[in-house]
């Protein structure tokens, strides 16, 4: 009989799977010392560090990892966002999530923060002013799921057009577009 | 040049009759100026035609030229999006007539893979195309047999393309 097909490894069996989890573990109880008031709760799926938090207290949280001197999380890698709207468990109330993913220089260390935004209202503080890369990633945010983030200082589009009317990473929005890219003038060949 | 040997009236005194077309296109093929309109990967494999391992130079084609205004053939090499096309399309009418275009690969052709929101699904919707080459991307041979097809049209071996596609195939009107 022959072998059973060897799988390659996975985030649990590859070899560098405990090392690179250990290295990036966190005080889960420093964390909830600093912030417990402030987040709904801690998880830790794949060894990854994962804060729940509400939207009211996304910004003063951010503020606290990337100041205070024992996390000193300073840097943002990205923001980024997620349409929960094909999901088995979808509620109107958690249609978006954004995602802010910081990394503390100081100590090797990743985390990432999640927050849930309801359909109708979809806004969340901005990180102008403590993060510098923040305002970025947030405008790409905006331009591909229309979350707004309030107090940012020039939330325009930045990949689409300016013209563009919809939110082409909404579940919502057809993958080949509303007949956007079928309409331009034509150059006529002259002869 | 060696002309003399090849044509023998030449030799000495010798001359001989032509068409002025003839002439103009004889030398128009043979210094066909690129413009690269590269975009994408393709882009890369139009670098390697040109340099020297395939050497584009061979056909009179090697004097690439960033500026529409001093090249005569648009190579569209690589995936078109919504916010390139209008720039493509004033690409087109800044290039001074007679002016050809080669569509190059998949995407340029048809969007490719690519069958999504913000990609063009064909340049030759909205800029007319003389010579498709295929490919993902295509090879260096490809793009160099396009070439040479352009010099057929240009010297009037073959005929130029019209829009190939009709435009009632084409929706104009807002959404
Ligand atoms: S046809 Fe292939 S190689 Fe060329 S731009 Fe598209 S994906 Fe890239």
């Amino acid at each position: 009989m022959p072998d059973a097909p060897k799988l390659p490894p996975t985030h649990d069996t590859h070899p560098k799977a405990a090392r690179v989890q250990k290295e990036n573990e966190i005080d889960h109880g420093l964390l909830s010392r600093k912030l417990g008031h402030l987040i709904k709760s801690i998880e830790r799926p794949f060894g990854q560090t994962v804060l729940k938090v509400d939207r009211q207290h996304t910004r003063t949280v951010l503020e606290t990892l990337a100041h205070d001197p024992e996390l000193s999380f300073s840097m943002i890698t990205d923001i980024t966002a997620v349409d929960n709207l094909r999901r088995e468990d979808f509620e109107p109330a958690r249609r978006y999530t954004v995602i802010h993913i910081v990394y503390s220089l100081r100590h090797g260390k990743r985390l990432r923060l999640e927050t849930d935004l309801p359909e109708h209202d979809p806004r969340i503080a901005s990180t102008a002013g403590l993060f510098k890369g923040g305002p970025w990633g947030e405008r790409e945010v905006y331009d591909m799921f229309g979350i707004e983030f309030t107090g940012h200082p020039d939330l325009r589009r930045v990949l689409m057009p300016d013209y563009y009317e919809h939110f082409p990473l909404r579940k919502d929005y057809p993958l080949t577009g509303l007949g956007e890219r079928d309409n331009f003038v034509r150059a006529e060949e002259v002869e | 040049m060696g002309l003399e040997q090849l044509i023998p009236s030449l030799a000495g005194d010798g001359f001989f009759t032509t068409q002025v077309n003839k002439l103009i296109a004889w030398g128009r093929k043979n210094s066909i100026w690129p413009y690269p309109f590269g975009t994408a990967c393709c882009a890369i494999e139009f670098m390697a035609t040109a340099s020297s391992r395939y050497d584009l130079a061979r056909f009179g084609a090697e004097v690439v030229r960033f500026s529409p205004r001093q090249s005569d053939l648009i190579v569209v090499a690589g995936r078109v999006t919504l916010k390139m096309m209008p720039v493509l399309t004033q690409i087109y009418s800044q290039v001074a007539e007679p002016k050809w275009v080669i569509s190059m690969g998949a995407c340029a052709s048809t969007g490719g893979v690519f069958n999504t929101y913000t990609q063009i699904q064909g340049v030759d919707q909205f800029i007319p195309v003389d010579v498709y080459v295929p490919g993902c991307p295509p090879r260096p041979e490809s793009l160099i047999d396009g070439v040479l097809k352009i010099q057929q049209i240009i010297d009037g071996q073959a005929k130029r393309h019209e829009f190939t596609r009709p435009s009632e195939m084409i929706p104009m009107e807002a959404n």
